[in-house]
């Protein structure tokens, strides 16, 4: 079996089910603890700040965008893009999604996806720089924090250039084992988010929604 | 023996901190995403700068611990490197959740996943409680209240007087009517819980708010055995402590036979008993619980009183406690009043639930050690006050106008300081009662 069969094949479907099954069990984890309860007579739905806390949380805090406007719009540009990447360039819809779930969909034209990645590798790079330079968040930045941001760095620019056939023969294999090694460690580390961050959301909605704040 | 048992209480910490840890604190826990957005709202990191104090960094020796004891991969590596009843940092946690946070949960209002570093502080000084490392001032005070009856240790006999001298007061200026404190009546609707600071050093805002619900006709009484409605139980962090307080006064409401409770303006004992008691007991009371902030604004919405606003005419602003409003939810009503008792207020800026705290809550103003720290974190509100270029602060929490007081000689703010209870009081139009 050749590698680059392996890595679209066996491993493919392998760190898919790792990222799957581990975000799953992280999740479980969290809600498996008790909940708390019971409640005094709430103000407003919890289930409905549950839901309106899912997007809330993108309005603007009083003096945050003044004082974040750059990196702000850097995070929302970053995650849009990966969004993008991940779900409509040609080879990702065509090929990936097929493999994995048996479905496919229409892609963007190969030039929007490169345009998307060249985003997304651009505002990666500045958040991270960003991450380095600002003492705020380079305070509270861990070792994972740039781990994940240089793996997934890496996983873009392979990808790029795997699509333009740039830099060596097995680019493609490379990008391939690079993303699947970035499936299998993210529900060990702070890429769990994608999961986590809507139950916490969730939590907090409703809690708020209780005391009659708005989540 | 395991490592833990060669730190004295380090084990209790553990013990606190598996029992303490809820599905949200889970959840925080798992979501934290290091992106810094806490530093904007925390007023001990705004006010001091010391990037120890941003809430993701406060969290970091929870985070171990939850690392260690929670995640699959801590469990994991933990199981193998014998780790996971490693003993947890005390000292570093006393550090975070001591004097470095007032449980305000700001920072919940800006974490994009929702996290409330308060809540996590509260796990902490759990852990804390349990390793008997709560601060002595606070352990104090705490002790004070569960033996008394009351925070300030103040007896029945010096609580009947303060109140009969009150009421003797107001009944030769209004009349028996008007001027009435009635004391564990049975025949009463409501329970009027105070903070014992208003009993002793602060009695005008007792009297103020009998002149006003006597005004309103409203059905109410104190309790000589119960009238304390703070909690230090909440600020220990001891659970089942808050939740026995939180009982007692309810048991008083029952006794009394009152249906509801008033809260006079004390944030955290609104906390306490509208959201947190049933939480802390494992069960529901059928005591509605309002603030008085609230009945303050139905009262004046309903026509039940009625106010000259022209009698307070000092420029005025409005500061919002956290735990009456970013964790009470109590927004509006006070706003309404300021409109109807006040010739002229401004809002600070941010308000609402993007307040910033005094800096006094979590029962930093007892902790004596901390005063230093809790006037710097206090920078901010100090400079939203003088934006406003207010003379009077109202404040409808007795602990932030102590606080805001102190911000005033610190920051020379030349302001006074009220509560809403008095402006309403001070405003009152007796003659004209629509009824």
């Amino acid at each position: 079996m050749s590698l680059v069969s392996l890595a679209e094949g066996h491993l493919l479907r392998f760190a898919a089910v790792v990222c799957v099954a581990g975000l799953a069990l992280r999740v479980l984890l969290v809600l498996t603890r008790r909940s708390r309860g019971p409640h005094s007579p709430a103000l407003k739905s919890p289930v409905f700040g549950a839901l309106i806390s899912q997007v809330s949380w993108v309005v603007p805090k009083p003096g945050y965008l003044r004082r974040n406007p750059i990196r702000t719009v850097l995070a929302v540009t970053l995650h849009l893009t990966l969004f993008g990447i991940l779900f409509f360039e040609p080879y990702h819809s065509v090929y990936v999604w097929e493999e994995l779930l048996g479905v496919s969909w229409e892609p963007f034209s190969s030039e929007v996806t490169d345009v998307l990645s060249i985003i997304a590798a651009l505002t990666l790079a500045a958040l991270l720089i960003d991450r380095l330079l600002r003492r705020t968040v380079r305070a509270v930045s861990g070792s994972g924090d740039y781990f994940t941001a240089g793996l997934l760095e890496a996983v873009i620019i392979t990808g790029y250039a795997a699509a333009h056939s740039y830099g060596p023969e097995a680019m493609h294999e490379v990008h391939m084992l690079l993303a699947e090694a970035f499936l299998v460690y993210a529900p060990f580390g702070k890429i769990g988010h994608i999961v986590t961050f809507f139950v916490s959301r969730a939590i907090h909605g409703a809690e708020s929604a209780r005391r009659g704040v708005a989540p | 023996m395991n490592k833990s048992s060669k730190i004295p209480g380090a084990r209790e910490a553990l013990a606190a901190f598996d029992q303490g840890l809820d599905r949200k604190l889970a959840a925080a826990f798992e979501s934290c995403l290091h992106c810094g957005r806490c530093a904007d709202s925390c007023v001990f990191f705004l006010g001091i700068g010391e990037t120890a104090l941003i809430p993701g960094n406060r969290l970091r020796a929870l985070s171990r611990i939850y690392g260690r004891r929670r995640t699959l991969i801590g469990r994991i590596s933990s199981f193998l490197s014998k780790s996971k009843d490693r003993p947890p940092n005390l000292e570093e946690l006393h550090k975070a959740a001591f004097g470095s946070c007032t449980m305000c949960g700001r920072c919940e209002t800006f974490c994009p996943a929702g996290i409330n570093t308060g809540e996590l502080m509260f796990l902490a000084r759990s852990m804390l409680e349990a390793s008997d490392r709560t601060p002595e001032n606070l352990k104090r005070t705490l002790e004070l209240a569960l033996s008394s009856g009351n925070n300030m240790g103040i007896t029945k006999e010096d609580f009947a007087e303060t109140v009969e001298w009150l009421s003797e007061e107001l009944v030769d200026e209004f009349g028996e009517d008007m001027g009435k404190i009635p004391v564990d009546s049975t025949e009463a609707d409501a329970l009027y819980l105070v903070n014992p600071r208003e009993i002793k050093y602060y009695p005008l805002s007792l009297q103020a708010a009998a002149k006003v619900l006597n005004a309103a006709r409203e059905s109410w009484t104190l309790s000589s055995a119960c009238f304390d409605v703070t909690n230090y139980g909440f600020f220990s962090g001891n659970p089942a402590t808050a939740g026995k307080l939180a009982t007692r006064v309810i048991g008083a409401a029952e006794t009394l036979g009152c249906r509801r409770i008033i809260v006079s303006e004390c944030g955290h004992g609104y906390n306490s008993l509208r959201w947190n008691a049933s939480l802390w007991r494992g069960e529901k009371s059928e005591i509605e619980v309002v603030s008085i902030v609230e009945l303050l604004d139905e009262y004046l919405r309903s026509g039940r009183i009625v106010a000259d606003k022209s009698k307070n005419s000092q420029r005025m602003t409005l500061h919002d406690p956290c735990n009456l409003v970013r964790r009470g939810g109590v927004i509006e009503p006070q706003r309404r009043i300021l409109d109807s008792v006040a010739s002229e207020w401004a809002e600070m800026q941010p308000n609402r639930q993007y307040n910033y705290c005094c800096g006094g809550g979590g029962g930093l103003r007892v902790q004596t050690a901390q005063k230093k720290r809790s006037l710097q974190a206090g920078r901010m509100k100090a400079e939203q006050i003088r934006a406003t270029g207010a003379a009077l602060v109202a404040a409808p929490c007795h602990n932030c106008i102590d606080q805001i007081d102190d911000l005033n000689k610190e920051y020379d703010l030349k302001i006074k300081m009220t509560t809403l209870v008095e402006l309403v009081a001070e405003s009152l139009v007796l003659e004209t009662r629509s009824e």
